[in-house]
């Protein structure tokens, strides 16, 4: 019996680290096939962002987490890094300046990051102080992923240099180093006379910089920038940041007076990558805001942040008392992304639509909310009979490709009978696209 | 006997010369009766505005021959012929030709040539030329291999599918439509990852901006499920530019870096400046153009009828939607060219008014050519499907209309 339960024991063990050990493949093939998508990050010293991130649950999670992170991300910088070629060809071929540009600046990184012998620093810095801007840009932007500490002094004489091209490679290179130095000096370039280009890399590339010293200069750059490109990318980088620290920025930008329509939709729009905390002023945007243009653009970007998912009864709401089309469309489209989303309130106000945009966003609302279950076999047989034959129609008609491959979407969402009768019939139809995009909801 | 004084002063005086009172009537005769065929007759030439045209004139007694560029006077015979030429300057056309008062236009043949005589006395001929204006309908398109310094705007609706170039491929495949502000929507999937649509899609949404000079797309993707009874949602996003090259094995794609974040199962992964190569849609585009057509019209009442310019736009946007903007008046002149902005036009492929669009024209200078005008200089801004540029006129493609 002893033995019995002692074999039971092991057993049981075997299952729990059997399934640890599934889990943590199972994350791993989840994170992969992100990066499968968006490619292979690079090498070199540690990734600076944004620091809008959200601590995985307990101490196992995060153990795991950095874990799987860790693992992933060397064997992704393991092929990407993987080459043919040996160290001294790599070399070779970016000394070669017959070698195309992209092929140059990839090994530029190759040498700067992996390989990072003396020939290696030697040949960059040749190649920062007599090629081509274009190379010279490319090298620039490489050398921040170097761990040479003369690589930032070198980085910060090239700020003066006479090619933006160059100056802009700098300071890539420069938001990758990061240090406070660094960053006041980028800060620097915001309210100087330098060219556009270059006070427009410098406010993109300050947002990617984690950093008290980074968010201060963009706080002080929006003070001395006027409204134009330049405040335009400074607003998208503070829109990077957690939302508890760029509020009051925020705040006035939008409802202050001060700023102009363009200001104001960029800066809400800026809030799809800020944190959640941003979500509930979003909300409010969208429901106080006087210009329609703010209301429609903060509906949008509601749909997008990271605190979305929860805002359906608030979003059907807004959609209820909206006097303005555009703004209903946008709150529609939100609403595809919220879960528990009452199709039986939702499915009267779509039908009473008139605007085709706004119909089509809002039977795509609708059928991601039959998706989601919880709804009424009611509002199932009334969308299939009222909205399916209207998607059917217009996927058909001769309005925009956007508005027909969003109508095919809907019927995509919606999973039922109806709407898989009526892609089975777009799968057919003369329009190419219409019919690819109808055939790839099919089984 | 007639041996009188008189008959003696007679006898006395028929000598060779004039007697005194003969010469005074002969002078007096001089004063008084037409000149003879040798006088001088003036002609005032007149030119307006100044430095818009030029008369060339030709006298037959005595037989000479020159012009005028600026207002001035012509002397010749009386019954002289004179042959007059009014030709405008470049940037002018001829309106009116005037003898003193009388309107002498219709009497021009078709080289603005008319011989007067024989000439009597003394007119004022008056030549009104007046600045060409272009009217017609002048069209560009945006050129198939644009210089770096103009800005790009795409349409990204399509189909996007291919496997991702890592050592662990993966199919995937997404179908997006793009907006008339930029905004996108799409559906689609990566093999194995989980969704919550009804068709197992993964939904996407984004937008395309400019900045820089240069589109970048931004695309959030959220999915929702589990795996081996373990919470498997996803929320990804990723943003990078938007710039169609070769990346290889004869596809075009966009190429460059991106940006992402993403949280699996509650691991955060993030990275930036990640360099990626992604087949892009056969359907994606970048073409488009813009015509503009500028018409005279008279108004006010016959007796007192002015002239004035009407402007109009037809834009083509890279997603074949025609957006039409309604006419309205504008100005030229002939060193600052047309300055026009369009805004607020009727999508006609979609229905609907188009407040997102907008298009000027800065300094637009036109040459004359054979068979009308060509788009010489000035600058073109544009705004639509949420993306912008601007660029100089000479930059694009002339589009024959």
């Amino acid at each position: 019996m002893a033995a019995a339960s002692g074999q039971t024991g092991v057993r049981a063990w075997g299952g729990r680290l059997g399934a640890v050990v599934a889990v943590t493949l199972g994350l791993s093939l989840v994170g992969l096939l992100i990066w499968s998508l968006l490619g292979v990050p690079p090498s070199g010293r540690a990734v600076r962002s944004p620091s809008v991130r959200e601590r995985p649950g307990g101490w196992l999670g995060r153990l795991v987490g950095a874990g799987v992170a860790r693992h992933i991300r060397g064997r992704a910088e393991a092929a990407r890094l993987r080459t043919s070629l040996t160290d001294a060809q790599v070399l070779a071929r970016f000394l070669d300046h017959t070698t195309p540009l992209a092929t140059r600046r990839l090994d530029a990184w190759r040498l700067a990051a992996r390989i990072r012998t003396p020939a290696a620093k030697a040949a960059l810095r040749q190649a920062l102080l007599s090629g081509p801007p274009a190379l010279r840009a490319v090298v620039a932007e490489a050398l921040g992923h170097s761990d040479w500490p003369e690589a930032r002094e070198w980085l910060l004489a090239l700020l003066t240099a006479p090619e933006t091209e160059v100056v802009r490679g700098a300071i890539r290179g420069l938001a990758l180093i990061g240090d406070d130095e660094v960053v006041a000096r980028l800060g620097d370039l915001l309210g100087s006379a330098a060219a556009e280009g270059v006070r427009v890399e410098a406010a993109t590339r300050l947002g990617e910089v984690d950093s008290e010293a980074a968010f201060d200069a963009l706080i002080a750059g929006l003070e001395v920038v006027p409204e134009g490109e330049v405040s335009e990318a400074v607003v998208q980088s503070l829109g990077r940041f957690p939302f508890a620290r760029t509020e009051p920025a925020f705040r006035e930008m939008v409802f202050g007076s001060e700023y102009g329509v363009e200001t104001r939709v960029n800066a809400v729009e800026a809030l799809t990558e800020s944190s959640a905390a941003a979500a509930p002023f979003l909300f409010e945007v969208a429901a106080l805001h006087a210009d329609p243009a703010i209301r429609e653009s903060a509906a949008w970007a509601l749909g997008l942040n990271r605190g979305t998912g929860e805002w359906a009864e608030g979003l059907l709401e807004l959609a209820a008392a909206e006097p303005d089309v555009d703004v209903r469309r946008r709150l529609y489209e939100s609403l595809v992304n919220q879960v528990d989303v009452a199709a039986d309130r939702l499915l009267p106000m779509v039908v009473g639509e008139a605007d085709p945009d706004a119909r089509v966003a809002g039977a795509n609302a609708v059928a991601a909310a039959l998706a989601g279950g919880g709804t009424s076999e009611a509002s199932r047989q009334r969308f299939d009979a009222v909205l399916v034959p209207e998607l059917l129609r217009i996927a058909q008609s001769g309005g925009t490709l956007n508005m027909r491959l969003r109508a095919v979407f809907a019927l995509r969402r919606a999973g039922t009978a109806a709407s898989r009768a009526a892609l089975a019939v777009l799968a057919g139809v003369a329009d190419p696209r219409v019919a690819a995009a109808a055939a790839h909801g099919l089984p | 006997m007639s041996n009188t004084r008189e008959n003696m002063v007679v006898r006395g005086t028929a000598s060779r010369w004039p007697s005194r009172p003969g010469l005074w009537c002969f002078a007096l005769a001089l004063l008084l009766l037409p000149a003879p065929a040798w006088a001088a007759v003036t002609w005032k030439i007149k030119i307006t505005p100044a430095h818009s045209g030029l008369v060339v004139w030709a006298t037959s007694s005595p037989v000479a021959s020159g012009q005028l560029a600026t207002s001035g006077s012509i002397s010749f015979n009386e019954n002289a012929m004179v042959d007059l030429t009014f030709t405008p300057n470049d940037g002018f056309e001829r309106v009116a030709v005037y003898k003193n008062t009388t309107d002498w236009t219709a009497y021009l043949d078709v080289n603005g040539h008319y011989q007067f005589g024989p000439v009597g006395g003394a007119h004022t001929i008056l030549a009104v030329f007046a600045e060409k204006t272009p009217t017609g309908t002048f069209g560009v398109s945006f050129p198939a291999d644009p210089p770096a310094s103009l800005a790009s705007v795409y349409d990204l609706t399509g189909h996007y599918e291919g496997v991702s170039p890592t050592p662990h491929q993966r199919a995937y495949s997404f179908d997006l439509a793009q907006d008339e502000s930029g905004k996108i929507m799409g559906l689609g999937t990566i093999a194995g990852m989980p969704s919550n649509q009804a068709d197992g899609k993964i939904s996407v949404a984004g937008s395309v901006k400019t900045q820089q000079d240069e589109p970048r797309a931004s695309l959030v993707s959220t999915c929702t499920g589990t795996r081996d009874g373990e919470d498997a949602s996803c929320r990804a996003t990723a943003s990078g530019p938007v710039d169609l090259q070769d990346i290889g094995d004869g596809l075009l794609g966009a190429e460059g870096e991106v940006d992402y974040t993403a949280r699996v199962a509650g691991v955060p992964f993030q990275d930036r400046d990640v360099p990626v190569a992604i087949p892009a849609s056969p359907d994606i585009s970048r073409a488009w153009s813009v015509a503009f057509t500028i018409a005279k019209r008279t108004i006010g009442s016959p007796t007192r009828p002015v002239s004035k310019l009407y402007g109009s736009a037809e834009l083509i946007l890279p997603n074949g939607d025609h957006v039409q903007f309604a006419e309205r008046p504008v100005s030229y002149s002939r060193r600052q060219g047309y300055n026009l902005t369009f805004t607020r036009g009727q999508n006609i492929t979609a229905g609907r008014p188009d407040t997102k669009s907008k298009i000027m024209a800065r300094k637009m200078t036109l040459t004359e050519t054979g068979d009308g005008w060509e788009v010489q200089g000035g600058d073109l801004m544009y705004w639509f499907l949420g993306q912008r540029g601007k660029g100089r006129l000479s930059d694009f493609t002339q589009v024959g209309r």
